[in-house]
């Protein structure tokens, strides 16, 4: 079982329209409505393959009672923790050439004693002893930037595999607690580092250098170019091909999933990385947030070496 | 055998410490004759409250183990001034022991799971808070946790 915290999690409507334009009215071909929030892709991801996973989240308001029911039936356990606010209702507008807008709510404000019942529902969650927690996403408004790394230092006292994947202050706060692993992208790794790392040699001693601070393992996730695995003695640059990308969203979330669940079932960390690249690849062939099934996932061949091409150059 | 019952719950918890609150509630399960050999039972409780404290932010403690001197899946329910569990936000008002036998399976994790779910609530921990009595504790815990 793998428990995911999601503080600001949502209710994602992606509508299509013909075209779009500023200001005028505009008829819908179609409308379709996901859970949404890294840490509940994460669980769908999860669930997609008939893993057990518990999602830990903020549930207020009517978008509270459908993410909470959207993500039931699919599969996932779900321990909402009732909030005034109401789960913030994201917005994509979708065009026929794929362009996509999008317009995001910031997220209920959470009280003090809403914040504190959120990190009482992971506590108990991470007494049932899963093989990892994984704390994912932005903080919502109100909610202080130590979150992740209190998750970390409960992980770490209580003997589970922990993993963050958010960015900004929230996550090198986290870096400091010592997480067995983190996933950022490279944007996010450039921005923790204070760096830009325009190639992957940049991009892995910046990795290397957040073990030396603490943290177990790094799994940049590097868009087209896949995914690269620093950990203590082991580099690993993971590619896939993918023949018709669909959507990029909520593939990292993907990736991190296949990654856990690797690992959770006794895969070796490059072997856990093969895995994450085909989970992120298949993500990327279904449309929207759609999470991958073993089907889709199956038959994707995943490139690993131990000796990547350290002067490939990152596109910014 | 219902999981919890009025003999398994203790209003006025008084202990300077979660070990002798732990012992008390401990004390309770060994009346009703749900352990074998009290002391077994609370060297494993201890034995799990050292690889994690059960202390929860909002005054909650949980102490639980799966142990061979169980020979019932039991709850236990405390309710005390503030005994220490180690949660950064305070002592703990509101305490659940969890007992289960050593074959029991995944039952204590089922209590654990359920019960989480109502904790997370205000509205479940104020009604322990007001709960004027034993068999109303065991209504409130009966009907939001082990039926739910």
């Amino acid at each position: 079982m793998i428990v995911t915290l999601t503080p600001n999690p949502s209710i994602d409507r992606t509508v299509s329209i013909s075209h779009l334009e500023r200001g005028e009215v505009h008829r819908a071909t179609s409308s379709r409505v996901d859970p949404g929030g890294k840490g509940v892709n994460v669980s769908r991801a999860l669930a997609a393959h008939g893993l057990h996973s518990v999602a830990v989240l903020p549930a207020g308001g009517a978008e509270g009672a459908l993410l909470e029911r959207l993500l039931t039936s699919t599969g996932v356990e779900v321990l909402p923790v009732p909030i005034g606010g109401s789960v913030r209702a994201n917005v994509a507008l979708v065009e026929p050439d794929g362009t996509t807008t999008k317009v995001n709510e910031p997220g209920p404000t959470l009280t003090a004693a809403e914040l504190s019942s959120l990190v009482a529902g992971a506590a108990t969650a991470l007494m049932r002893g899963p093989s990892w927690v994984v704390g994912c996403g932005s903080l919502p408004p109100g909610v202080d930037d130590e979150l992740y790394a209190g998750l970390v230092r409960r992980a770490r006292a209580a003997g589970v595999r922990v993993a963050v994947d958010t960015s900004g202050v929230p996550l090198a706060r986290a870096v400091a607690a010592g997480p067995d692993l983190i996933k950022p992208n490279h944007e996010e790794l450039a921005e923790l580092v204070g760096a830009a790392l325009p190639t992957l040699a940049d991009v892995h001693t910046a990795a290397k250098g957040l073990l030396g601070q603490g943290v177990r393992a790094v799994v940049v996730s590097l868009g087209r170019h896949g995914a690269l695995l620093v950990t203590d003695g082991l580099t690993a640059h993971g590619r896939a091909a993918v023949d018709r990308p669909l959507s990029t969203v909520g593939a990292g979330d993907a990736l991190l999933a296949g990654y856990l669940h690797a690992t959770a079932t006794g895969s070796a960390p490059d072997a856990a990385l093969a895995a994450g690249v085909a989970w992120g690849a298949a993500a990327v062939g279904l449309p929207g947030s759609r999470m991958p099934t073993p089907g889709d996932v199956h038959g994707i061949p995943v490139l690993v070496t131990h000796h990547p091409d350290l002067t490939l150059r990152l596109a910014p | 055998m219902a999981l919890i019952t009025d003999k398994l719950v203790v209003l006025d918890l008084e202990a300077p410490d979660r070990h002798a609150a732990t012992r008390i509630l401990a004390e309770a399960l060994d009346s009703e004759g749900r352990v074998t050999d009290l002391d077994g039972f609370l060297a494993d409780v201890r034995k799990r409250e050292e690889q994690m404290p059960t202390g929860l932010p909002g005054g909650i403690g949980i102490p639980h183990a799966r142990s061979a001197h169980v020979t019932e899946p039991s709850l236990v329910f405390g309710r005390t001034a503030g005994v220490d569990f180690g949660a950064e936000d305070g002592p703990a008002t509101l305490i659940f022991l969890i007992a289960a036998p050593e074959g029991g399976g995944e039952e204590h994790l089922a209590i654990l799971a359920k019960l989480a779910r109502r904790l997370v609530r205000p509205d479940f921990r104020q009604s322990l808070h007001d709960a004027p009595d034993s068999a109303a504790v065991v209504d409130i815990v009966t009907r939001e946790v082990v039926n739910q």
